[in-house]
C-alpha cells in the first residue's frame, strides 16, 4: 500500500488501538466499541495491505493463563505511518482510544 | 425433580455458530480461522453478557463471508470465470436448464421423439399438396380430399382435419380442430363410443384444467362458438396430433367436412407395404386436369413430426463443415508435434459443443415456446406461419452460429479463454501509412491477437501472435 494511502476511519481507529496496545480482535472491538463483523474483517484487511501483521502467542504463555492460544496483532512499520498520517485527518483519534491496561 | 435443560449453553451456542461459519472460509485457512475465533470465544465468555457474545459470535459471519466473497477478489474471481471455456458451456447448459424448467421437461420435444400414440404409427401419413411457388406445402382442397379418400388407391381411410380458435361461453378462447368422423379411426386411437357428428372429445389436459378431471361431463353439452357439442369422451393422456396445444376436437359430417372453406388438412392410412410414393402417385392421377398438374406429398406422419430434428442435425453438421472446411484444408501447413495441434483440437471441439448447445437452445425454444410454431414445424399446412416458422428458426440458428463463430474468435488458442486487456493501436485516419486496429491478449500470457480496423481484403482475418513461455513472467499472479 501506498505511504500516503487515505484510510477508512474504521481503519485509523483500528490502527489507533493496535498502537494503544490493543492486540486482538475482542480486544480492540471492546476498545472501540465497533461489531466483531467490522472488526475482523477490517483487521484481514490491514493485514493483506502490510500495515498490521499477527502471530499466534506462545503456547507456554497460554497454557499458563489456562486459555486457548490466542492470534495477536501488531503494526508494521508502513502501519505506523500510515497511523501518523491519519491522525492528521482524524485528530480526534487519540483522545477517542483509551490507554491500554499494563500487562498487554 | 428438575430437568436438564435442552437449550445448550451460550458457549456451545457460539461454539456452532463459529464452526457453521467456518464452512464459508477457504479449506486453506479454515483451521486457522476457526483457532482465532474460538480462542477469542473463551476471552469474550470472560468479559462479556450472554447477549454481548451472542452479538460477538454473530460477527464471525460477516468475517467468513469476508474471506470467501472479499471485494478484491470477486472481482477478479468474476472477471476471471466468464473468461473461462468452461463458463460459457456451464451458461449454455444452464439455458437449457430454464428452458427444461419452464417447459416442464420439453413436453413438446418428448412428443416428438417418443413413438406416437396410435394403432401401427408407421402407417399413418399426412396429405399436402406441393405449390410451385416457392415450394411450400399446403393443405388440399376438402372436394378433391373427398375423392381421393374415395378412389385413392393404396389407403385403408382417410379423414380431413383443420384447426382453428374457438371460445367457449365463459369467453375463454382455445385451439380446437374441426375433424370428420374417420379421423381417430384412421389414427388407430381407442375410443369407448365411435366419434359422431355434432360431438366433441376433449384433451385430457383441457379436461384435467377446465372440467376438474369431474368423469360425470361426458355426455354433458358444451357451447363452442355458435355450435353447441355433446361431449363424447376424454381422450388418452398421451394422445396428440401434430400439437399438444389443440384442447377440443370437434367432430363434423363428412357433408360438412366437404364444404369446408379454404384448405383442409388429410391424413391417411395406408394400407400394408403400401408405399406413400405410389399413394402420392394415384392421388396425382385422380387431381390431374388438362389445365393443372399438381404435386402431391405423402409423408409418414413420423417423418413429419421429426422434420424439426433432421433440420437440426442437417444444420449443423453444415455449420460445422462451413466453419471447419478452411481450417481443415490449412492443417497441412501446421508444424506436427507444436503446441498448435492440441489447440486445434481443442478449439474444434470448444466450438463445436458451443454452436450445437447454442442451435439446440433455439430449437428447444422455438418448440416449447411457441404453439403456433410448433404446430407448423410439425407438420401444419398453413401458408403463411409454415415458412414464417422456418425463417425464424434459421435466423434463430443464424444468430447462434453468428456468435458462436464471433465468440471463438476472441479467445486465446491456447487455454481458449476469453481474450482482455483490448488496446486501440494506430490511427484509423493512416490506415495507407500503418496498421490500425485493437489488439488483445490472453490474461495468461498464451498470446496476442490483432484485428484489423478495417481489413484491406475479405480474406484478411484476425491474426494471432503465440506468446512464448518467456513472457509468462509478465502475466503472472
Amino acid at each position: 500500500m501506498p505511504a500516503d494511502v487515505k484510510l477508512t476511519h474504521t481503519s485509523a481507529l483500528i490502527l489507533q488501538t493496535l498502537s494503544a496496545g490493543y492486540r486482538y480482535g475482542f480486544d480492540i472491538m471492546e476498545a472501540t466499541g465497533l461489531p466483531s463483523g467490522t472488526v475482523y474483517p477490517a483487521l484481514r484487511r490491514l493485514e493483506r495491505s502490510r500495515l498490521v501483521e499477527s502471530k499466534w502467542e506462545k503456547e507456554k504463555t497460554a497454557v499458563a493463563e489456562q486459555r486457548p492460544v490466542r492470534k495477536y496483532y501488531k503494526l508494521t512499520r508502513a502501519g505506523e505511518q500510515a497511523r501518523a498520517q491519519a491522525l492528521q485527518r482524524y485528530r480526534m483519534l487519540e483522545q477517542m482510544t483509551p490507554a491500554a491496561p499494563r500487562g498487554r | 425433580m428438575a430437568f436438564p435443560s435442552l437449550v445448550p449453553s451460550v458457549e456451545t451456542q457460539c461454539r456452532w455458530l463459529v464452526r457453521i461459519a467456518s464452512l464459508l472460509v477457504p479449506r486453506h485457512v479454515r483451521g486457522e480461522w476457526r483457532a482465532e475465533w474460538e480462542a477469542e470465544l473463551s476471552s469474550a465468555m470472560l468479559v462479556a453478557t450472554p447477549a454481548q457474545v451472542r452479538m460477538w459470535a454473530r460477527g464471525s459471519l460477516a468475517d467468513a463471508a469476508w474471506h470467501r466473497f472479499n471485494r478484491d477478489d470477486l472481482d477478479t474471481s468474476v472477471s476471471e470465470l466468464v473468461r473461462k471455456p468452461g463458463f460459457c458451456i456451464a451458461a449454455l447448459l444452464a439455458g437449457f436448464a430454464l428452458i427444461a424448467a419452464l417447459s416442464g421437461w420439453f413436453p413438446r420435444t418428448r412428443d416428438i421423439l417418443m413413438p406416437l400414440p396410435y394403432n401401427a404409427p408407421g402407417r399413418v401419413a399426412v396429405v399436402s399438396e406441393r405449390r410451385a411457388s416457392l415450394s411450400m406445402r399446403s393443405g388440399v382442397a376438402p372436394a378433391l380430399a373427398a375423392r381421393w379418400s374415395y378412389q385413392g388407391q393404396g389407403i385403408a381411410a382417410a379423414a380431413t382435419y383443420r384447426w382453428q380458435r374457438s371460445h367457449l361461453a365463459d369467453g375463454r378462447s382455445v385451439i380446437a380442430a374441426r375433424v370428420s368422423p374417420a379421423f381417430f379411426s384412421v389414427l388407430g386411437v381407442p375410443l369407448r363410443r365411435p366419434a359422431r357428428p355434432q360431438t366433441v372429445l376433449l384433451s385430457h389436459d383441457f379436461w384435467t384444467r377446465y372440467c376438474g378431471a369431474d368423469r360425470a361431463v361426458v355426455g354433458h353439452v358444451l357451447p363452442v362458438g355458435a355450435t353447441r357439442y355433446r361431449i363424447a369422451g376424454v381422450l388418452p393422456r398421451r394422445f396428440w396430433f401434430l400439437s399438444r396445444d389443440v384442447q377440443l376436437w370437434e367432430v363434423i359430417s363428412e357433408q360438412d367436412a366437404e364444404v369446408e372453406p379454404g384448405s383442409t388438412g388429410m391424413v391417411v392410412r395406408l394400407l400394408p407395404r403400401a408405399a406413400p410414393e405410389a399413394v402420392a402417385a394415384s392421388f396425382e392421377k385422380l387431381a390431374a386436369t388438362p389445365f393443372y398438374k399438381p404435386t402431391v406429398d405423402v409423408a409418414p406422419l413420423e417423418q413429419r413430426v421429426r422434420t424439426p430434428l433432421d433440420s437440426f442435425a442437417l444444420g449443423l453438421i453444415m455449420a460445422l463443415a462451413v466453419v471447419l472446411a478452411p481450417r481443415l484444408a490449412r492443417w497441412h501447413s501446421v508444424p506436427a508435434r507444436t503446441w498448435r495441434n492440441r489447440a486445434f483440437v481443442a478449439q474444434a471441439a470448444f466450438f463445436g459443443l458451443k454452436t450445437l448447445l447454442a442451435i439446440g437452445i433455439v430449437l428447444l425454444a422455438g418448440l416449447e415456446f411457441t404453439p403456433a410454431t410448433a404446430i407448423t414445424m410439425t407438420g401444419g399446412t398453413d401458408l403463411l406461419t409454415e415458412p414464417l416458422t422456418t425463417w425464424l428458426y434459421l435466423m434463430g440458428s443464424l444468430g447462434a452460429l453468428t456468435w458462436s463463430i464471433y465468440d471463438s474468435r476472441l479467445r486465446c488458442r491456447v487455454c481458449l479463454s476469453r481474450l482482455g486487456l483490448p488496446a486501440h493501436v494506430g490511427c484509423p485516419g493512416c490506415l495507407l501509412l500503418d496498421w490500425a486496429g485493437t489488439e488483445m491478449v490472453c490474461t495468461h500470457g498464451h498470446g496476442m491477437l490483432h484485428v484489423a480496423e478495417m481489413p484491406s481484403s475479405w480474406t484478411e482475418s484476425a491474426t494471432w501472435t503465440h506468446l512464448d513461455e518467456s513472457w509468462q513472467e509478465l502475466f503472472a499472479r
